[in-house]
């Protein structure tokens, strides 16, 4: 039992990170996708700008690893 | 790294002016600031831009004359290839700015012909389309000397065919003969014959029916069906060899003249970047006074340069460079050779300002690192060298000749890291060539792998706020350095601190480490204000970050075993082979494209934020594009 809460929560400390991730880069990645076609020269900017959110389930993921190995 | 510029002021003669501006043009090191904010000179005399003497001035309007010319001339014979001129262009100035009005007045002519000749084409061709259909419907009626007289329709649907064949059983009892045929674009026509007394009463019927007549251009209506096939095929015929007339005529004084026309084209634009660059100089009564900005290391090739032309009559001379001008300095980046493919990737941020640090070589050590880290293969990194060297035998002195370059190094550190994780094509090295990993194996080793990784965001991150405690050091912002150094204690802790805890056999008292946080972090607000906590916690929120290249390198080796597995379960060799062999190739895709994406956020997010400092002007030396 005590299996299957932890596989659990770590599912839902990676899972929900990643979907929240997905919602915010699909804003700024069309927002980015918009502003290239009229600012190319912005695209490092843009890059950055979309890979801010890929931090939340980058930390999603450790909390995860650390639920599976540590406890 | 950004090289080091020097402000100078250069002065002399007014007659000299328009030599000595060539002559900076030639060398290709000098850029002239317009801004330059001289009111008087040393000596108190009244100094204001430079105005153009009425000789200079009708010499420059000719010039600007001549090159509007000749660019609608280039552009209108934009697409003739031709040899590469030798001519010097001086000597027949006069020639060509008489000539280039007969060959511009021909040459527009011959565009205006073209473009209706064009036209015609185009819409004559709509009814090619007809034409094969149209010749074999008439193949069954003999439309003879006016005994039949032959109208063309276009039905809308097939159900129309009977339906008018109904109505013309009525009205010519019989006497008529109706062929359809359908076109290539899905279009059905046909053809009636008819006595031509009944003409006029079938085409009235077939306005009534709402079978609409096939539509000809206006200037064949007088003619009949046939002829008007006819005189369709013969006046597209008489159109193409028209167009290919011309244009071989065009295509001849072309070649005699178009490497002249190119040469005087270039020449103009040099000649006019310097007179244009007169508008950045200052005067006085009898001298000119030219500020700008040139790289140090070459002052002296200047300096020479104008005492050896001029005999001394310009002099040159090195301004103090004060704080005010830091932000007009302009930013060149000069890098050895190994560095210099990298700033294709720094060329996607903004130039870093005079005085910051250019971040192309940190890119140069960190990027393919961590690119290694993430592919880690040594079979991945063979494929990836081969790729490289393709592109760098291929494409010479190009982008592609860069990106090559960049592949390269980061295809060596993907083999050193597979050689460290002991990975060739994932697991097949174990299996098949016994290779053992000698730092840890990362498909199973995944706790060591996020210490490693994290320890390599530390070291990375910290690196990063040392270069901004430099450069804070550098600029005399002392409470930004204060800051810097207290966050990189506070960091240094932390790290000290979760070693401490995830090793219990090192045996640490931790108690100092916890006090130097107590004191170090209230400080750190006096320094960095009320968010310095916050900036903290961002900048360890940016190590933990680092823990993608352990994330992304697994997903990476765990597909390459996935490969593996599926191709020993094929059945046969060689179904096995293609199964891996795709997968590796996805995944080897999948693992270029992932780790440069990454490896370069971790650098723009996470390392150039806590120094990096961008909008520097580029430096745009006269007459740079030559050099």
């Amino acid at each position: 039992m005590d299996k299957t809460w932890l596989a659990f929560a770590a599912a839902l400390a990676i899972g929900l990170p990643a979907l929240a991730t997905g919602w915010a880069q699909s804003k700024i990645g069309a927002a980015g996708a918009g502003t290239l076609s009229e600012k190319p020269e912005l695209s490092a900017t843009i890059i950055i700008l979309v890979a801010i959110p890929e931090t939340m389930v980058i930390l999603g993921f450790v909390v995860a690893a650390m639920i599976l190995l540590m406890l | 790294m950004i090289i080091r510029m020097a402000k100078i002021e250069v002065a002399g003669p007014k007659e000299l002016l328009l030599p000595a501006i060539d002559t900076a043009r030639e060398l290709g090191a000098l850029q002239l600031e317009p801004e330059a904010g001289l009111d008087t000179a040393d000596g108190g005399l009244p100094l204001r831009t430079m105005m153009l003497g009425e000789k200079e001035l009708e010499e420059h309007f000719f010039y600007e004359d001549l090159k509007q010319k000749v660019g609608e001339l280039l552009r209108i014979w934009l697409r003739i290839e031709v040899r590469e001129g030798y001519l010097a262009p001086l000597p027949v100035l006069d020639i060509v700015a008489e000539k280039v009005d007969v060959h511009l007045r021909q040459s527009r002519e011959w565009l205006a012909e073209e473009e209706s000749l064009r036209n015609e084409e185009k819409s004559l061709q709509q009814y090619q389309v007809l034409l094969p259909a149209l010749e074999a419907l008439l193949g069954d009626i003999h439309e003879t000397n006016g005994r039949l007289a032959v109208i063309g329709v276009t039905f809308k649907s097939r159900e129309m065919v009977p339906q008018l064949e109904r109505v013309l059983h009525r009205l010519c009892k019989g006497r008529f003969a109706i062929h359809s045929a359908e076109l290539p674009n899905g279009d059905l026509i046909g053809v009636i014959a008819i006595e031509p007394e009944m003409a006029e009463t079938i085409k009235r019927a077939l306005v009534d029916e709402q079978v609409p007549e096939l539509s000809f251009p206006e200037k064949f209506s007088d003619y009949s069906l046939t002829e008007k096939i006819h005189y369709l095929k013969q006046r597209l015929g008489e159109i193409k060899q028209r167009r290919q007339l011309e244009r071989a005529r065009q295509k001849q004084v072309a070649r005699r003249w178009l490497p002249i026309y190119r040469r005087v084209n270039d020449w103009l634009d040099e000649r006019l970047s310097v007179m244009q660059a007169t508008a950045s100089v200052f005067e006085t009564g009898h001298c000119f006074v030219i500020v700008g900005w040139i790289p140090v290391d070459r002052l002296d090739e200047l300096r020479r340069t104008f005492d050896d032309r001029f005999e001394g009559k310009i002099a040159v001379e090195q301004l103090k460079l004060l704080q005010s001008d830091m932000e007009k300095v302009p930013v060149a980046l000069m890098n050895p050779l190994y560095f210099k493919p990298f700033e294709l990737l720094t060329s996607l941020l903004p130039l870093p300002r005079y005085g910051s640090f250019d971040p192309t070589p940190f890119l140069g050590i960190f990027f393919p690192l961590f690119f290694g880290m993430i592919l880690g293969d040594i079979g991945y990194g063979l494929i990836l060298v081969g790729v490289a060297v393709g592109l760098i035998a291929l494409a010479e002195r190009s982008l592609l000749h860069d990106v090559g370059r960049v592949l390269g190094v980061c295809a060596a550190c993907t083999m050193l890291f597979g050689l460290l994780y002991g990975e060739f094509f994932g697991n097949w090295g174990e299996h098949y060539l016994e290779l053992t990993p000698l730092l840890f194996e990362r498909s199973r080793a995944i706790e060591p792998m996020i210490y490693f990784s994290l320890a390599v965001g530390l070291v990375h991150v910290v690196l990063g706020l040392g270069l901004g405690l430099y450069k804070a050091w550098q600029h005399r912002q002392l409470r930004e350095a204060l800051f810097k150094i207290s966050q990189i204690i506070v960091i240094c802790c932390v790290g000290v601190a979760m070693v401490v805890k995830l090793n219990p056999a090192i045996e640490f008292d931790l108690g100092p480490i916890l006090i130097l946080v107590a004191v170090v972090v209230p400080l750190m607000t006096l320094f960095g204000g009320l968010l310095a906590p916050l900036e903290l916690l961002k900048s360890i929120g940016n190590i933990v970050s680092y823990t993608r290249i352990m994330a992304i390198g697994l997903t990476s080796v765990l597909l390459a075993v996935i490969a593996n597995r599926l191709g020993g379960m094929a059945g046969s060799v060689l179904a096995g082979i293609l199964v891996a062999g795709l997968l590796h190739l996805f995944n080897l895709i999948l693992g270029v494209f992932a780790p440069t994406v990454h490896a370069l956020r971790l650098h723009y997010v996470e390392f150039f934020s806590k120094f990096f400092e961008g909008g520097g002007r580029k430096f745009k030396p006269l007459g740079g594009h030559h050099h």
